[in-house]
């Protein structure tokens, strides 16, 4: 019975998202209790860098959910595949690399709480976006990216910066 | 009613919450048995099937595989809204035996636990991140535990079919001695089968017995089970004729069945005659409606064919309009931008198979076109302005400074002007006094005083040109 706990947490939290009043955060589809999309914006309509945006989270969720964390990372989409018919792209940001892959300790093993949830880590990237004014990839983006084979939760970030 | 005993007795151990809820629901349930004494006395019978559920139960693993419930109290379902601050921050559920940390965050234990478990090894707590330890969990008032208790859940059984809504820590109760739906032993002594409590009377119901219908062995349990489904025999009483067909023939009499009202088989051309199925016949010979039904039927098919080819029609009709209009525009556009269209790399054109598509992309190119020219104008613009903004603001600063120095050539003009003055009016009175030799030397006198109050203006001025750059 390795996911029933996951997956009772998680019908827990499904309605709550779909009724969800946080501006900019919109769940996208969840047809299954492993593989949420969720799209966020920043409401920043004068941000430089993200203003008018919408972004795709892809939030993946283990059988040990809430207690380990989910995979969480940007992804790309088409057009066609969307409601309001715009692409989804990766976020320009110095800890968001250009497969989509975030380097964030909220959604590392140390940095995890069960006490998250898919709302607030949606807010949180929210607000990572939302405070970043550099339009840049991480130190070392073309090489993780060619060279990357591991799943997000498996890499190993480290966390220099305070506001990562 | 000792908790705190029991609770450190199953710390650490996953299974523990619900067993210490079972626990707990046994001694509450001791005190509520206590009032039921009487009820009980009066049927010895029920009490007897309490004894037998009640010791099988210590053993988990037979208790599986009798078929008794095995339910999860994290599974229940609360026939109420639970308020949010009594939902687990990790499971978003009630809390089931809830701990509190030094911090005073609340979790469930068994929750809790797994979380500091997960963590390496400087255990925090999940919610404010505060150092903590194992060991420092708490358990909290008994009043609160008691109030989670008293909340309103649905029977685990509801999928059987049990409506009742009980408090959360009385649902081992429910199921051991009172929910119909529970699977118990059945009461005669030769039978060691189960069946559910509401059916439970004085004989066994396992016992097969011949079908009334078909004299197949069935027990009486899955009788009536087996005469709706599997017994080819049973009959059913028809509602029309309420005679009783076998139900092997069913099927075959509602379709024949001389009591059913029907409708006219024209009903929908519009005859509203009904009428039992014996006496229908004779109405369709005379009904004219069915008589033209169908050629109604195949106007009806007639008219659809041609609905569905206007539909087409109409569609093609909008895409050629469609691309009337584009046409048009290209058109227009090429008239407008005569010469122009010339300079434009219309050599290229050459290999395009038709002369709208050439026309098309000469519109194409021309569009571009007016979009680099426009990202020209405004790259321009954007640069005159900054070049406007800098000379401008070089020419305010000089016209600043002149100021400055005007004032200041004003301010000695002014003394020099009033010195002459002084000067004159010197002059002349000495030269009613003393004669006209002296005037000369009054006049120089006044004009090498002239040099003395100098440095005086000239420091005025500066101040008043320091003041006008700060202006700036």
């Amino acid at each position: 019975m390795a996911g029933a706990f996951a997956s009772r947490r998680l019908q827990r939290e499904l309605p709550k998202l779909q009724a969800t009043t946080s501006p900019g955060i919109k769940l996208v589809s969840a047809t299954d209790l492993q593989e949420w999309l969720i799209d966020i914006q920043v409401m920043d309509s004068a941000h430089p860098l993200y203003a008018g945006q919408t972004y795709r989270l892809r939030f993946r969720f283990s059988g040990k959910y809430p207690i380990e964390a989910p995979e969480v990372m940007f992804i790309r989409a088409t057009a066609a595949s969307c409601w309001d018919q715009k692409p989804r792209s990766i976020p320009m940001h110095p800890h968001i690399y250009s497969n989509g892959i975030i380097c964030l300790d909220l959604l590392d093993k140390a940095g995890w709480s069960p006490v998250q949830n898919v709302e607030s880590v949606s807010m949180s990237l929210q607000s990572m976006l939302a405070g970043n004014y550099k339009n840049e990839r991480p130190e070392g983006d073309e090489v993780f990216v060619r060279t990357n084979t591991q799943r997000p939760r498996d890499v190993n970030f480290e966390f220099h910066d305070d506001d990562c | 009613m000792d908790d705190p005993s029991v609770d450190e007795l199953l710390m650490g151990d996953p299974s523990s919450s619900v067993l210490s809820d079972r626990l707990l629901s046994d001694q509450e349930a001791l005190t509520e048995s206590r009032s039921y004494t009487r009820l009980m006395d009066a049927d010895l019978r029920a009490r007897l099937q309490l004894r037998r559920p009640t010791s099988s139960r210590t053993i988990s693993n037979k208790s599986t595989e009798n078929g008794f419930s095995v339910w999860d109290i994290r599974n229940l379902e609360y026939a109420t809204e639970v308020d949010d601050n009594l939902m687990c921050p990790i499971c978003h559920s009630p809390f089931v035996s809830p701990a509190a940390l030094k911090c005073q965050h609340i979790f469930c234990r068994q929750c809790l636990s797994e979380a500091l478990s997960h963590q390496q090894d400087n255990k925090t707590c999940p919610t404010c991140r505060r150092p903590t330890s194992s060991n420092s969990m708490v358990a909290l008032p008994k009043v609160i535990c008691r109030m989670l208790e008293e909340l309103r859940v649905k029977c685990p059984l509801a999928f059987r079919g049990c409506n009742e809504i009980i408090p959360r820590g009385n649902v081992q109760t429910h199921l051991d001695r009172y929910c119909g739906y529970e699977e118990v032993l059945c009461p005669s002594e030769d039978c060691d089968q189960y069946l559910p409590r509401r059916l439970a009377g004085k004989e066994c119901l396992h016992e097969p017995l011949p079908c009334p219908d078909c004299g197949e062995e069935v027990s009486l349990l899955n009788l009536n089970n087996h005469r709706m489904g599997s017994c080819k025999v049973a009959e059913i009483i028809c509602t029309d004729c309420s005679s009783s067909v076998p139900k092997s023939m069913y099927e075959d009499h509602i379709t024949s069945c001389m009591e059913t009202v029907l409708k006219c088989t024209a009903s929908k051309y519009g005859c509203d005659f009904t009428a039992k199925r014996s006496v229908m016949q004779e109405h369709i010979e005379s009904c004219a409606l069915v008589k033209l039904a169908p050629t109604i039927a195949l106007q009806n098919d007639r008219l659809g064919e041609h609905a569905r080819a206007l539909k087409h029609l109409q569609q093609k009709n909008a895409v050629h309009e469609a691309f009337l209009d584009t046409v048009k525009d290209t058109l227009a556009t090429i008239a407008s931008a005569d010469l122009a269209t010339s300079s434009l790399p219309s050599d290229s054109a050459a290999p395009f198979d038709s002369p709208l598509s050439h026309l098309l992309s000469l519109h194409e190119a021309l569009r571009e076109e007016v979009s680099r020219v426009s990202a020209a104008v405004s790259d321009l613009d954007a640069k005159t302005d900054t070049a406007f903004l800098n000379s401008s603001l070089r020419a305010k600063e000089e016209a600043a400074h002149r100021d400055a120095v005007l004032a200041q050539l004003r301010v000695q003009l002014q003394w020099l002007v009033s010195s002459r003055l002084q000067g004159i009016h010197a002059a002349r009175a000495g030269a009613g006094a003393l004669g006209i030799s002296d005037t000369r030397r009054n006049s120089n006198d006044a004009e090498s005083s002239s040099a003395r109050p100098l440095p005086s203006t000239r420091r005025g001025s500066d101040g008043l040109g320091n003041g006008g750059r700060e202006k700036l």
